[in-house]
């Protein structure tokens, strides 16, 4: 594909644009899986709403990974010279939007967690299959070129949710795109109904959930 | 302001809090996929129907033996736990110190925590900073406030809190079990702070095993046992009401404790030999004093063949009595009834104090050289005259029968079949564990000044 900055630098800027902000989104989901638990003193003695402990790691998350992104696109420009682009900037959205996708699953597994506590390690093994499952660290397009016609797997990547995130990052990181209002759409979406579903699980398992820490 | 203008500033109405439990995470698994059709927990009432109301201003107290739902009662009032059925409304701002510290980062120093800790009880910044200055006298922590507290004791760590929760002012608040850390002049200091914060309005919720301090400060209160309202109203008599329930032979049983079959046949038991016993000795023993002989099951050993009936403390006139001062006379009365018969026996007494020291105990075949023969069907009343030169303490009476020829059987043996409390009394004139028989003299002579001029211990110095 002849798409994306050349050089020495190509394959480095490609792997960052799409990593850093996988590491963060894997990194809150499993810190969030374990917060109830790792913050029941708290629980078991203060009136504090649960998910504030959720919040705290999802915060924490993007934070470490603006910086992060932030100095790797500093690097982009200065020393392998692509860029700056103004489209850098759809990324803090973008990172917004994923953690709070995080978050929401972070509700759902912090309260899977405290009733059954081998969710953790087990999501930490399902996490490291995702982001294989997940362009994170090779291009789709490698699906479905004419070495590799995959059709369906592009079909089922849509699928995946991950992906419409990851891909955001790709595009306006390493190629300058602007994203189509198509996926910013689909991702504040999926955002949207996780975050639902993860209200949900907590209110129904609240009261369960003080009784067992 | 009367009492009947004031507002319930807590209600509570038919609380009931149960938990589920599973024995395995995997029993909560088959039921979650079975969507609810296996049933694989059991229920526990913590609180079963519980009910009150408390009043601006009024402090109420919550008694009741370790597991009997206080904690869970102040978790739900809290936010903390919410219940299964029944409601609880709280007018106004509550606080609760159900555990002193909780929030406090041991890496920054006093005064940060007290601003961390006021954010965690939803104080803002500004509200704890103006009130800083009193926290901080008032926990005397001198400059050890700019320290991180990683560095201070358990017990300043605590005194920083208290002064914390005591002075934002909080409409409601809960204390459970916290005031008894501390040195005893702080503990008065938290006790004074509650009178002045009563005094500008502040309600109290009060769980403690501290009885005095409940009787001393609560209006009314509550006595909890296993989970069930056992008595509601005034805190001096819901204290005595505690106190008799939980002594051995109370009537716990009567709450609803264990087997009620059982009790009513040992009190039978008890009643019948009580109607049985020689009339001479009716105006010392009662019928409690059966009771609560029956009623013991552990600590009880032996063969059986003389089995004590009662056990009783009186004074030298033989008047019921179990609270002596240093140097009284106590009469240890104890009754039996021979079912078999023994050449060679022998009862013993001792006493032994809180710690489980025993502080000093004998057997009549000791004292006296002589043992006792038994003769089945026969009653024994035995006497232990004791002058109690002894440290004031509570102490628990241990008695028993046994075989004084060498053979070592024991008949009966009951540990804390009574108990005494000796008292300090008006004039106490030694220390330690006892009153040894000791004459003490001081004898002056002249002529040793040469000797002031060599100062052997420097106290010149001093």
């Amino acid at each position: 594909m002849d798409e994306g900055p050349k050089g020495p630098f190509a394959f480095i800027l490609f792997l960052c644009s799409g990593l850093l902000a996988w590491n963060a989104f894997a990194e809150t989901l499993m810190r969030s899986t374990a917060s109830f638990v790792g913050n029941a003193g708290y629980l078991k003695k203060l009136p504090l709403p649960e998910q504030i402990f959720i919040a705290q790691e999802a915060c924490g998350g993007f934070l470490t990974a603006a910086i992060s992104i932030g100095i790797f696109l500093i690097f982009a420009a200065a020393i392998a010279h692509d860029g700056p682009y103004v489209q850098w900037f759809q990324a803090i959205p973008l990172l917004a939007l994923f953690l709070g996708f995080a978050y929401g699953l972070g509700l759902v597994f912090a309260c899977l967690h405290v009733f059954f506590r081998d969710v953790q390690p087990f999501l930490n093994v399902v996490v490291l299959l995702w982001m294989w499952l997940t362009p994170v660290v090779y291009r789709e397009t490698i699906l479905s070129n004419a070495q590799h016609p995959h059709p369906v797997i592009m079909q089922l990547l849509q699928l995946n949710p991950a992906y419409h995130y990851v891909a955001g990052f790709h595009d306006s990181l390493w190629l300058g795109h602007w994203l189509a209002w198509q996926r910013w759409v689909i991702c504040i979406g999926i955002t949207l109904v996780v975050n639902l579903l993860g209200m949900w699980v907590l209110r129904h398992f609240r009261s369960e959930i003080r009784d067992v820490l | 302001m009367t009492q009947t203008e004031r507002q319930p500033i807590v209600s509570v109405r038919n609380l009931t809090k149960r938990f589920k439990c599973y024995t395995t995470p995997a029993a909560r698994l088959m039921e979650w996929l079975s969507l609810g059709g296996i049933k694989k927990h059991s229920l526990f009432t913590a609180l079963d129907d519980i009910s009150l109301s408390v009043r601006k201003g009024e402090f109420f107290g919550i008694v009741g033996p370790n597991g009997s739902g206080k904690s869970t009662l102040l978790k739900i009032l809290t936010g903390v736990l919410m219940p299964t059925s029944g409601s609880y409304e709280i007018t106004g701002r509550v606080t609760s110190l159900l555990e002193l510290g909780t929030g406090f980062n041991p890496e920054l120093t006093g005064r940060e925590n007290l601003i961390n800790s006021g954010r965690l009880l939803g104080f803002n910044e500004r509200e704890t900073l103006s009130r800083m200055d009193r926290i901080i006298d008032f926990a005397e922590l001198g400059e050890q406030i700019n320290l991180p507290i990683k560095y201070y004791s358990t017990g300043m760590v605590v005194r920083l809190a208290f002064s914390l929760f005591a002075h934002v002012q909080p409409d409601v608040f809960i204390v459970d079990e916290a005031l008894s850390v501390g040195d005893v002049g702080f503990s008065r200091k938290c006790f004074e702070r509650l009178d002045q914060m009563r005094e500008a309005g502040c309600t109290l919720l009060f769980c403690s095993h501290d009885l005095p301090a409940v009787r001393k400060y609560c209006d009314h209160a509550m006595f909890l046992f296993q989970g069930k309202c056992a008595y509601l109203g005034s805190a001096a008599e819901a204290t005595d009401i505690y106190v008799e329930a939980m002594s051995p032979g109370g009537k716990a049983h009567r709450l609803g404790v264990a087997d009620q079959d059982a009790e009513r046949a040992e009190h039978r038991a008890a009643a019948e030999l009580h109607a049985s016993m020689p009339e001479a000795l009716s105006s010392i023993f009662e019928l409690g004093d059966f009771d609560r002989v029956a009623s013991v099951s552990k600590g009880r050993v032996g063969t059986g063949a003389v089995r004590i009936v009662a056990v009783r403390t009186t004074d030298g006139n033989d008047r019921p009595r179990s609270t002596f001062n240093v140097g009284d006379r106590m009469r240890c009365h104890i009754l039996s009834l021979a079912y078999d018969d023994a050449d060679q026996a022998t009862v013993s007494c001792q006493l032994v104090n809180r710690m489980g020291v025993g502080a000093w105990g004998t057997n009549h075949a000791l004292r006296t050289g002589q043992t006792t023969p038994v003769r089945r069907g026969r009653w024994l009343h035995a006497v232990f005259d004791v002058k109690l030169d002894i440290a004031f303490d509570t102490y628990a009476i241990d008695v028993g029968w046994g075989d004084a020829s060498g053979k070592g059987h024991v008949f009966d043996r009951i540990t804390a079949a009574a108990s005494v409390t000796v008292s300090p009394g008006t004039h106490l004139d030694f220390i330690g564990m006892a009153r040894l028989d000791c004459e003490s003299e001081v004898t002056e002579y002249g002529g040793a000044a040469a000797g002031l001029a060599k100062d052997p211990v420097g106290a010149a110095e001093r």
